[in-house]
């Protein structure tokens, strides 16, 4: 990877880390009651996230970094 | 203040939601169990059945799959998680570019055979829920006509600072072993070669609760593949290999094969057995003449080939809407120069009652494989060449939109629709090699059934 393709790429997720706004602060147990609504997981339909990924595996050359423990297969 | 009873076991019902919240952001990753990617143990037993339908624009393919998946507890602290998955695809795929008569590539799919595969995999997972920490096991297998699978994979994640942050380690092996179908019935197939291939993979994934409404994960993986890496239906077409240069003497070799394949010639070669007698034929090889005579030649990859992928997702809540919105950043980088950005948007937005509407949209842009091309004039110095349109240069847009009605806690039903859009000029960051003709859509739509009890 080169340096400038190492440094865009820091840029941006530092972008990200700043336009999202958020600040750190020690989240107390009775604060966390948002974090807990289903709408915040992500994926509540694995079967249907496991199958995207290898949907883009077939089609794409770069997948993965999701998890780990995926097969491999002779997709066209 | 005098704490009650009451009081303690609200508190403790937060702060478990919350971790539940917690481990469900770090985990909620594709390839683990239902339940782990919910983060906690569940006491029921999880029964979830899937169906899914992939079509593809131009009459190319089309892909049906379904999956079983049975989740349960076992013992005090264990869960098992096994699920069967059969996809049966049918269709055709590109197999060459060649030249017409004004030099330009031409597509050229399947030579009178369509593609009929079922793919067969078969997953277990055996996971360990610790005071802190969630520990997993999962082996695999996956069976296609041409292409086997085994692989494994464990993963350790702990968390800590009294549960605001999570850290997973992960690693995963697989053993293929892939070769080709050959039908000696089918023009410019070959016979098969039997091969193998190898992949090692790490992971390891930071989870953190940044604040009371956001949580952040970065997730760092290097992928290590080794063997046969090459696609043994792919072919390139190079200039030089072929006994002439067709552009100079004007054949347009594109348009004889579109029309031999048109006029039902190549179907009648197959059908007749002449091609079966042509390629069992001693005095006479296909492969060897459709190489020296048009140029055809077999994909030829790195036998090695090594990727790095980072990870950053993020995920908010807006109490205004009740809904959050999750958003992924990934770079991966990889020893075939073909690296690629992804990203994308996902909005779960909870309507009441049980039911929730997720729009989404992706984009990717990749850049294509140093020994990629549509077509080769002559076999580049180091000896690889692909013209697989899945290493070209190219980008591509989706849009998602998921609806999902829970009935009560025992039964949620999901439907999913998404478009996809590969344009070779949807590529950020200067164009590589790549052509329009590879530009393709397709569709998916999947409907999905968990059932608790």
């Amino acid at each position: 990877m080169t340096r400038t393709k190492r440094l865009t790429q820091i840029a941006i997720i530092l972008s990200v880390l700043a336009s999202s706004g958020c600040s750190y602060h020690k989240v107390q147990a009775w604060e966390r009651g948002n974090l807990a609504n289903p709408v915040m997981l992500r994926d509540a339909n694995s079967s249907q996230a496991i199958l995207e990924q290898h949907t883009y595996s077939a089609k794409e050359s770069t997948a993965g970094g999701y998890s780990t423990g995926a097969g491999g297969c002779g997709c066209n | 203040m005098a704490v009650t009873k009451k009081s303690i076991v609200k508190t403790a019902s937060i702060k478990t939601d919350a971790l539940k919240a917690l481990m469900g952001a770090a985990l909620a990753l594709p390839g683990i169990s239902t339940a782990a990617e919910q983060g906690y143990r569940s006491e029921d037993i999880e029964i979830g059945v899937h169906h899914s339908e992939y079509t593809e624009s131009g009459d190319r393919m089309t892909v049906k799959a379904d999956q079983l998946s049975i989740t349960g507890p076992i013992a005090q602290n264990f869960e098992a998680n096994f699920s069967a998955t059969r996809d049966v695809t049918s269709g055709a795929s590109p197999v060459v570019n060649f030249l017409d008569g004004n030099g330009k590539p031409q597509q050229f799919l399947e030579t009178g055979a369509s593609i009929k595969d079922q793919r067969d995999i078969y997953e277990g997972t055996l996971s360990y829920y610790g005071d802190n920490s969630l520990s997993s096991i999962k082996l695999g297998t996956s069976e296609e006509d041409d292409y086997t699978s085994d692989y494994f994979s464990v993963s350790h994640s702990i968390d800590f600072n009294r549960k605001l942050s999570s850290l997973t380690f992960g690693y995963g092996h697989s053993d293929d072993d892939v070769w080709n179908s050959y039908n000696p019935s089918v023009l410019l197939e070959e016979p098969s070669i039997f091969n193998t291939r190898q992949k090692d993979e790490f992971h390891i994934g930071f989870g953190q609760i940044i604040n009371k409404n956001t949580t952040l994960q970065l997730a760092l993986t290097y992928v290590d593949s080794s063997g046969f890496l090459s696609d043994p239906y792919k072919k390139s077409f190079v200039v030089d290999e072929a006994i002439f240069d067709f552009r100079d003497i004007n054949i347009d070799i594109a348009g004889i094969f579109r029309f031999l394949v048109d006029s039902g010639a190549i179907r009648f070669l197959n059908n007749s057995g002449i091609t079966k007698i042509l390629n069992e034929s001693p005095l006479i090889s296909i492969p060897f003449l459709s190489e020296n005579v048009l140029g055809v030649t077999k994909d030829n990859r790195p036998e090695k080939r090594e990727q790095w992928i980072s990870l950053l997702r993020m995920s908010h809540y807006f109490k205004s809407t009740n809904s959050a919105l999750h958003t992924d950043y990934r770079y991966s980088d990889d020893s075939w120069g073909a690296y690629s950005h992804t990203l994308e948007f996902k909005w779960n937005i909870g309507l009441g009652l049980g039911w929730q509407v997720s729009p989404g949209l992706r984009f990717y842009s990749q850049h294509s494989a140093f020994f990629y091309d549509t077509f080769f004039e002559t076999i580049p110095d180091h000896g690889y060449l692909s013209s697989d349109y899945r290493l070209a240069g190219f980008g591509a847009f989706s849009k998602k939109l998921e609806i999902s009605k829970e009935f009560g806690r025992d039964f949620t039903v999901y439907l999913h629709y998404e478009e996809y859009e590969r344009q070779y000029d949807y590529e950020q960051g200067g164009q590589t090699n790549g052509d329009p003709l590879d530009d393709f859509e397709f569709r998916t739509f999947s409907v999905s059934f968990d059932v608790r009890f």
